[in-house]
């Protein structure tokens, strides 16, 4: 019991639970909308009287509070649908290449090899910068290489598995491929699989914010934390806030998604033996 | 062994085939092209027709490419479009300021990872254990564009302690040898140079240590409790040695080969990952350039740097499994199967 | 010899020892550097191989152009060229300044070497320099000093199309040596030798000290070595002005100007620019092919209120193609599209949009002009307020600019650079054919256009401007916004003017 309430298990739970309750319940806490201009009230410090700016307002007068609130859902959903995509499609991809083997294997490791050898960041920059701003193009551009560790891991307990009797006794008995992936593969993989996608979620959200940085991220029309980063950047000196609440907003989330992750991987993999990189 | 060995570096042909695959056609399907960003706002659609005939982008993608793969088996990557410099010159001029700042960075985050490492390890589930690893993670978590903005701003702006761009101040004068400054130096014998170009190097390469602190840390100590439950360890711990001693002569040589081999790892992920530190402070590297040629979609400056990149990446990681390869046999047991 | 290319001297074997020994011997000397952040790409060291006003400067000032826009006084000033006069409708005629030498040693500029620069960057495969000299037929040598220009049609704007721009190099050196002359032998006759170029970090350029300007002067307080600093980012830049790396910091945004205020050893020097900032339509393209739509638009934006707030006041509302920064500007338009949204509402309305709409898709560069995506987020806002339905996009440049040129981006906010004649920008965005930019067409345009590039009478020639600029103003084919202030850093020791191009003059600069 001591074990499984570590300072990393509390620290962490802290941070997610308050950035899901910023994102649940922020619009509860100010009156403001996050896309809300008002060119009369820009860069108002933090304050609390009738005006209700509480943590200020940016460039244009929109509510810093507001535009957090719309930060945390649009990093928390963007890296959901990530880990969803490439939980997914890794897990299917490495299963299939593993049960199959032999010269699908093979071409398919090539795959992942190409995909593993491109520069992370690069591939994303490139997608975005080409087909430009949209949720769909980043969630993709960022899933494109994040499937590959769940693949691995899929691919090692199809290539166990493979050879087992009793799937070779299913096999006999009709079962189909993806009878035996769901049946046989995927309850094996699940604990591994979610430590995976707790630091990929984590990494996610640093990448986003990144690209959103170099203004490649999702269109203006969705704030988040990278982009208000970039924009208060010039601010920093005389409005300290538009740039430093998004920056800890960003490092709550991700501060807290390590920590739970290491905390998991602690619990389910104590020796390290899995290679979760 | 050497077959092994072989066989690796074959099969990063066929990679290198598919990565350079996989540019082209995205860039195929990407709106717009080099011709239009090439010429100045100005110039009517004739010049811009004539840019793109110079350079061939009026040619169908699959010639393009074609072309691109004949030239490249001569290893001739061609011309860049922006810079209308030899792609492969380019390459080598920027590759060692990206290089240094790794390494830098790198030797920067093991100063300070491996010693926390060790102590996490040796006083395993304590409350400083628990303190660095957060600590560790909290390095991991850092955005590395934000804590560069901030460095600068105070380290440079208010303090003035430090220059905020560049690699050398004008009239300081290196002989050009591999194109790592400090390397160039200690080659001169310039030491009294050192500082200097350390002043220049120490803000990118400080943030993009933030990140690795966390990951090295973490594998110092895995590595270091893996040893320690050896039975030579017990052996040791039972026949009275001190403690120090241990540490010294038992524990550190042994857990150093992986804790080296996870260090050179992040070497390949520090060169490449890079980029943004190096847009974000302006360090005239690879990253820089490949981030510009990206910007004006400069099709053989993307691909080249793209093959250094994946070049590099592989042969590291070919290289970490030679290392470990000949060090431990119990892998090299493992690989045969 | 890969990373740093200097500019080696293997000219004259004598001149290149003397210059040596005098380098040397001045580096242990006071030498007074000048450290300027340059903002644009510095890509090549080919003279014609890149296209910007920071570029142009930096070659004039080395190899030397024919002279030079001195925006304070809107006077040409000559540096290679002492004279030019319209001889006929379609002729200039100009002469060279007699004995400048060459860094080298070599002659001064010729007839010849005119011909050889307008034959390089025609057929140069790497010149992108052709278009400003689109409207040149020929350049004839009358003797070594004096040649004709002759222009495809009637062009009173030559002076200011080619002056800034039009860099003379050696036809001699070019001979002997092909490209490699721009590399080891980058010898002109300006102000400036380049010492080093290191594409993509800097440019060191060394004071020619035999250089006197056309009126005499002796630039004797310029400093002795100019540096080019390439600093993109514009917090960098405050930065090393503010820590004293550098000695000038150009392009700053307004936002970054309370970090240079209430300090002793910094100043801010504002100048008004000619960068015209507009809203464009696509003129072709459904909804807003209505003009009733477009002026809504343009009824519908506070420019002042965004000016203040958003721009720190460091921009001039323009109304036109040509405000009072820029050449021939007579005063205001006689009608002009004022912020008014109640009109905005109406025009709405009779264009068949009682209850809100049209929807409409809006695109911004980003990170191209002066807060480009903030402004283009207020916009947005204000659109919304009057009823329009707006999609804001924030494409990636080189996208951006891919569509705009096609003709395919419906409605945009961009910027038109160095316009103080605007006939060329005016021509090539509104006149008919001129490209698909804006699609805008009329015949009483492109006449009056026409018409002022014939018109040697200055006064004769605003008046037609004043004209053309009702033109646009009343169809609306684009809503003009503001030219924004050139804010430049400056350490204290430092004097500098800066012009409306955001260039200036190093020779007539003064380092303390």
């Amino acid at each position: 019991m001591k074990k499984f309430l570590n300072a990393k298990f509390i620290i962490g739970a802290t941070c997610m639970f308050l950035i899901i309750v910023l994102a649940v319940l922020g619009n509860f806490i100010t009156p403001h909308g996050s896309q809300e201009q008002d060119l009369l009230s820009s860069l108002q410090p933090p304050r609390f009287d009738e005006t209700r700016y509480y943590l200020g307002t940016d460039h244009l007068g929109r509510d810093i509070l507001a535009r957090m609130v719309s930060g945390a859902r649009v990093s928390l959903l963007i890296a959901t649908a990530i880990v969803l995509l490439s939980g997914v499609f890794g897990v299917l991809f490495g299963a299939l290449s593993g049960y199959w083997g032999g010269v699908r294997d093979i071409i398919l490791q090539k795959v992942v090899e190409t995909f593993w050898a491109f520069p992370p960041i690069l591939l994303a920059l490139a997608i975005l910068a080409f087909f430009g701003q949209s949720l769909i193009n980043i969630i993709f551009a960022l899933s494109i290489q994040r499937w590959i560790p769940y693949s691995r891991i899929a691919r090692a307990q199809a290539l166990v598995l493979r050879n087992r009797e009793f799937v070779a006794a299913s096999q006999v008995m009709g079962g189909g491929t993806s009878w035996i992936i769901s049946r046989h593969i995927l309850p094996n993989l699940l604990a591994a699989a979610i430590v995976i996608a707790t630091f990929s979620m984590a990494t996610a959200i640093l990448a986003e914010a990144s690209l959103s940085f170099l203004g490649l991220g999702v269109p203006p029309e969705i704030p988040t934390w990278g982009g208000m980063l970039a924009e208060g950047r010039s601010y920093v000196v005389g409005a300290w806030w538009i740039a430093v609440f998004p920056g800890l907003g960003i490092f709550v989330t991700v501060l807290g998604l390590n920590l739970l992750g290491d905390w998991m991987r602690d619990l389910l993999d104590p020796k390290g033996a899995l290679n979760l990189r | 062994m050497v077959r092994a060995i072989a066989l690796r570096l074959l099969g990063v042909i066929p990679v290198l085939f598919l990565v350079t695959l996989v540019l082209f056609v995205l860039l195929r399907l990407a709106p717009g092209d080099a011709a239009d960003l090439l010429v100045p706002d100005d110039a009517g659609e004739d010049e811009v027709a004539r840019i793109r005939e110079r350079w061939g982008l009026d040619r169908p993608i699959l010639e393009q490419y074609w072309r691109f793969l004949l030239a490249s088996l001569q290893l001739d990557f061609g011309r860049s479009y922006r810079y209308g410099a030899d792609v492969f010159g380019l390459i080598v001029e920027r590759l060692p300021a990206t290089i240094e700042l790794a390494f830098i960075a790198l030797a920067l985050a093991a100063i300070v990872a491996v010693p926390l490492g060790i102590i996490a390890a040796l006083r395993k589930g304590s409350a400083l254990d628990g303190a660095i690893s957060v600590f560790a993670i909290a390095g991991v978590s850092t955005p590395t564009f934000w804590l560069g903005i901030l460095l600068v701003l105070f380290l440079s702006a208010e303090l003035n302690l430090l220059p905020s761009a560049g690699r050398l101040p004008y009239g300081v004068t290196l002989p050009h040898v591999t194109g790592v400054y400090l390397l160039d130096a200690i080659l001169a014998w310039r030491l009294d140079l050192l500082g200097l170009i350390s002043s220049y190097i120490i803000l990118p390469a400080l943030t993009l240590a933030f990140g690795m602190i966390g990951i090295i840390a973490r594998i110092t100590r895995g590595a270091i409790i893996d040893v320690a439950q050896e039975e030579f360890i017990t052996t040791a711990v039972s026949k009275g040695l001190k403690r120090g001693e241990i540490i010294r002569h038992h524990l550190m040589p042994n857990a150093a080969v992986p804790i080296v081999t996870i260090i050179g790892l992040e070497l390949g992920v520090l060169i490449s990952g890079s980029i943004i530190v190096e847009v974000v402070f302006s360090w005239p590297g690879l990253g820089t350039l490949l981030y510009q040629a990206i910007s004006v979609r400069d099709i053989p400056l993307v691909t080249g740097i793209v093959v250094a990149y994946t070049t590099m990446f592989i042969f590291i990681n070919v290289l970490i499994d030679i290392i470990y390869f000949m060090v431990d046999p119990r892998i090299r047991a493992s690989q045969a199967v | 010899m890969i990373c740093v290319r200097p500019i080696q001297l293997f000219g004259s074997a004598l001149l290149s020892l003397a210059t040596l020994l005098a380098s040397s011997a001045l580096s242990t000397a006071q030498e007074r550097i000048m450290t300027i952040t340059a903002t644009e790409p510095m890509t090549t060291d080919h003279p014609y191989g890149e296209s910007s006003a920071p570029v142009y400067s930096m070659w004039c000032h080395t190899y030397g152009c024919l002279g030079r826009f001195d925006h304070g006084t809107g006077k040409p000033v000559g540096i290679l060229a002492e004279k030019w006069e319209m001889i006929d409708p379609v002729t200039w005629r100009f002469t060279l300044r007699k004995g400048l030498k060459r860094h080298d040693g070599g002659p001064g500029p010729t007839s010849a070497d005119v011909v050889h620069t307008l034959q390089r960057i025609r057929t140069d495969k790497e010149s992108v320099h052709s278009s400003f000299v689109a409207m040149v037929d020929a350049i004839v040598p009358v003797d070594e000093l004096t040649f004709d220009i002759k222009t495809k049609q009637p062009a009173v704007n030559l002076v200011s199309a080619l002056f800034d721009r039009f860099i003379v190099t050696s036809a001699e050196l070019f001979a002997k040596h092909g490209r490699e002359a721009d590399k080891k032998f980058a010898f002109g006759w300006g102000p400036y030798r380049l010492e080093e170029y290191a594409s993509d970090r800097r440019a060191v350029l060394r004071k020619n000290r035999e250089w006197r300007e056309v009126d005499g002067y002796d630039p004797k307080e310029a400093p002795d070595v100019v540096i080019l600093q390439q600093m993109r980012e514009p917090e960098q830049r405050v930065t090393a002005l503010l820590n004293g790396e550098v000695q000038v910091a150009r392009l700053i945004p307004p936002q970054l100007i309370r970090r240079l205020e209430g300090r002793k050893d910094v100043k801010v020097e504002k100048t008004g620019g000619i960068e015209v900032m507009f809203l464009a339509f696509n003129n072709q393209m459904a909804p807003l092919t209505d003009v009733r739509l477009r002026k809504a638009v343009a009824h519908s934006i506070n420019r002042q209120l965004i000016v203040d707030r958003l721009l720190g006041g460091n921009a001039l509302v323009q109304d036109g193609m040509v405000g009072p920064n820029q050449f021939c500007y007579t005063g205001k338009p006689d009608r002009v599209l004022e912020y008014n949204p109640a009109r905005a509402k109406e025009l709405l309305a009779e264009a068949g949009y009682k209850d809100g709409g049209p929807e409409i898709d809006f695109y911004t560069a980003v990170g191209r002009y002066i807060s480009d995506r903030q402004v283009a987020e207020v916009v947005a806002q204000m659109l919304r307020q009057t009823g329009f339905k707006v999609r804001l996009h924030t494409p990636e440049y080189a996208n951006f600019w891919s569509e705009v040129r096609r003709g395919r981006s419906p409605f945009y906010y961009m910027g038109r650079g160095s316009v103080f004649d605007a006939s060329d920008a005016a021509g090539q965005l509104y006149g008919t054919g001129g490209s698909p930019r804006v699609q805008y067409s009329n015949p009483k345009f492109d006449t009056l256009l026409k018409q002022q590039y014939a018109e040697a009478d200055q006064q004769k020639r605003c008046q037609l401007w004043r004209e053309l600029n009702q033109l646009l103003i009343d169809d609306a084919p684009t809503h003009f916004m503001w030219t924004h202030s050139v804010i430049t850093g400056l350490r204290a020791n430092v004097e500098l003017a800066v012009e409306r191009s955001g260039e200036f003059w190093l020779p007539r600069s003064k380092l303390k």
